[in-house]
């Protein structure tokens, strides 16, 4: 086995074809200036020329750097840390300790399949440009590898012995005989999914753009007119073309929908969670169990009639890249039902009720009895500007009091144990779930209004990036003062003495 | 009669209300200023008419402002300040119209530094600033002395609990 950890050990780079990709990439952004250079190739100007000169230089000096980034860069994976030299011209050295990795992001997209390559991004809890490594061409038995070894450091860290791990390696490359299937997207799904989104309407702007591009380059106005006449005449043409158009929608937004979400799967160790998807772009994403903050259910207004909800993981390493964004997703859409059963199967510390305390009708009369800002500066500006639309102002006062009422409704609360879990949102919904553990802080405030009606505003921030801030306005002041105390009497001191004080001990506080 | 938070029990310096009597005193002379040059533009180039109207609004806003601001909220504010910070936590409550009350466990505590502005400096006091992982707070107005103690107090304890996370 030392053969093999020290084989490890040596510096890597990536994939040669790295350089191609890398030009290819460049030349992509200034695309631009490629085709006014390729066009004007003949030209003999002066400032032609010199543009000319310019260009070639710029690509020879890009050429020259790329090459010297692939030479450069190399990365080593250590039992502790991932090592990192790079700089083009400068040279560069980076340390990451492995236990900072938050999660890890395999995207392929058809170029890397092409070449049988893939991408690795691995996202770090910091903040700023270095947050994410991204390793952007890679062999796929080099991610493997990579992979596999981020997923020992968990083990390790975890205190299994050494042994168990090595076993682990080997069960591993027999197609991870370990992990349990928990979800596969249906079709079914797909298409309720593509029924209740807006991509059914992404079409329309299509056709439109499409529509005056035409235009553009002929005059299709005497058609159109001739279009008109004809739909005038038969109202079974019209409707035709109106039941052709709403066809093609569905299938475009389908068909959006499952290039996007084809094959999407979630499946789960004992210590990490994957998420694959893309029919096209293949993404894994994988995140360990302990780095996740914090659950989020997300249910728009349509989707909660029909039972469907979001659940999203939140951890330290989540935002940055829109891709890792997405695969942050567990679930896009799903019924509750199947929802509430399978998020304990997968992540066991978090603990889901379905009963949540609403909130006391005295928290009505305060939402309403707030002044709203908005609606003094609009009607302000409709009345001084456009007096004869006064309607736009009552029509915008209705659509207040009727997203407060519903703000009313859907907040709701629960505090058991070590979870909290809170609910808020009018037209869509959102159900925030964490632990004590997991909260950086806990902010109590009452304004003179709350405290008329003895009620107070909770908040909780958790660590996320960017940090998620979560409020619940309007909550009866005793059970606030309550979350307080529930806050302030966390188990941390007793960890050491041993883990029976504790209220839930598979946290993974303690590691 | 149902539990109450536990008021912290430190005090702030009551020089604190000077302090920002003054600072707010610099920072809303600057904002008429702004607002005055405005109202010159205005009149000397005919902006359109609601321009003017706006800027007037602003201004009766800013007076009103102006007097809570500098005659009444530091005294309250000042009152109302309370802090504790033992080997567990960091307890801060301010504000009695809006009252806030706010716990960080030191376990959370990523950073803690004092810093003191001209204003503090005069008065012999200095700022503390905690940071989180998710924001930071300043525990405004302490004698030099002991804010530097506390800095180095909440350092230690922030320290010794490091092998949490």
């Amino acid at each position: 086995m030392n053969d093999e950890t020290t084989r490890d050990l040596v510096a890597r780079r990536m994939h040669p074809l790295w350089i191609i990709f890398s030009i290819g990439k460049s030349i992509k952004e200034m695309i631009f200036f490629v085709i006014f250079f390729i066009i004007n190739i003949s030209s003999d100007s002066m400032i032609m020329n010199v543009g000319k000169i310019a260009v070639i230089l710029y690509l020879i000096y890009k050429v020259v750097s790329i090459l010297f980034g692939w030479w450069q860069f190399k990365y080593v994976f250590t039992d502790k840390e991932l090592q990192i030299n790079e700089g083009r011209f400068v040279k560069e050295k980076r340390f990451i300790p492995l236990e900072r990795i938050q999660s890890v992001g395999r995207n392929t997209s058809f170029f890397h399949r092409l070449f049988g390559l893939t991408s690795l991004t691995l996202n770090t809890g910091t903040v700023g440009d270095e947050s994410s490594i991204k390793l952007e061409v890679i062999s796929r038995k080099e991610a493997e590898r990579i992979q596999r070894h981020l997923r020992h450091d968990n083990a390790v860290l975890s205190d299994e012995s050494l042994q168990e791990a090595e076993s682990k390696k080997e069960e591993d490359q027999r197609q991870h005989p370990t992990r349990t299937d928990h979800y596969e997207m249906t079709l079914k799904e797909i298409v309720v999914a593509s029924f209740t989104s807006f991509s059914l309407f992404v079409l329309i702007p299509l056709l439109i753009t499409l529509y005056s591009k035409i235009e553009d380059l002929f005059s299709v106005d005497g058609y159109m007119d001739a279009a008109i006449h004809i739909f005038e005449k038969s109202w079974v043409v019209t409707a035709l073309v109106v039941v052709a158009v709403l066809m093609l929608s569905v299938i475009f937004g389908i068909g959006k929908t499952y290039i996007q979400y084809g094959n999407f799967q979630v499946t789960s160790d004992e210590h990490r969670i994957y998420i694959q998807k893309g029919f096209f772009n293949h993404t894994e994403f994988s995140i360990p169990k302990k780095k996740v903050q914090a659950i989020k259910w997300n249910q728009s207004f349509l989707r909660r009639w029909l039972g469907i909800v979001e659940v999203k993981l939140v951890s330290a390493g989540g935002a940055g890249e829109e891709k890792i964004e997405v695969a942050s997703t567990l679930f896009p859409f799903i019924s509750k039902k199947r929802a509430l059963s399978l998020v304990p199967e997968i992540l066991p510390s978090f603990e889901i009720e379905t009963e949540l305390k609403k909130l006391p009708r005295a928290a009505f009369f305060v939402k309403l009895a707030r002044p709203s800002y908005v609606w003094i500066i609009v009607t302000a500006v409709v009345f001084y500007f456009w007096p004869e639309r006064w309607y736009m102002s009552i029509a915008l006062f209705v659509l207040i009091v009727i997203s407060r009422i519903l703000d009313g409704l859907h907040s709701s609360y629960r505090i058991s144990s070590p979870y909290i879990q809170l609910q808020s949102g009018s037209f869509s919904t959102e159900l925030f779930l964490t632990t004590r553990m997991k909260i950086e802080e806990l902010e109590i405030t009452e304004s003179w209004l709350q405290r008329k009606f003895g009620l107070a505003s909770l908040q909780i921030s958790t660590r996320a990036k960017p940090v998620r801030v979560s409020t619940l306005s309007d909550i009866p002041q005793d059970e606030a003062v309550r979350c307080y105390h529930w806050y302030a009497n966390r188990g941390v001191y007793h960890v050491r003495k041993g883990e029976g004080s504790l209220p839930n001990s598979n946290l993974n506080h303690h590691s | 009669m149902t539990q109450t938070i536990e008021e912290p029990q430190q005090r702030i310096s009551p020089d604190a209300v000077k302090v920002w009597r003054m600072s707010s005193l610099i920072e809303d002379f600057i904002a008429y200023v702004v607002l005055g040059a405005l109202l010159f533009l205005h009149h000397s180039y005919n902006w359109v008419e609601w321009v003017g109207l706006i800027l007037y609004i602003l201004i009766i806003l800013g007076v009103i402002h102006s007097i809570y601001e500098i005659f009444i909220r530091p005294i309250y504010q000042q009152r109302t300040w309370r802090y504790d910070i033992d080997e567990r936590h960091i307890q801060l409550k301010h504000g009695a119209i809006k009252k806030t009350h706010l716990i960080v466990p030191m376990t959370k505590v990523q950073y803690v530094n004092t810093n003191q502005g001209p204003l503090l400096r005069r008065y012999g006091l200095a700022t503390i600033k905690v940071g989180t992982m998710a924001s930071s707070h300043d525990i405004p107005a302490i004698p030099v002395k002991e804010a530097e103690e506390l800095r180095t107090r909440i350092a230690f304890l922030a320290e010794i609990t490091e092998t949490d996370e």
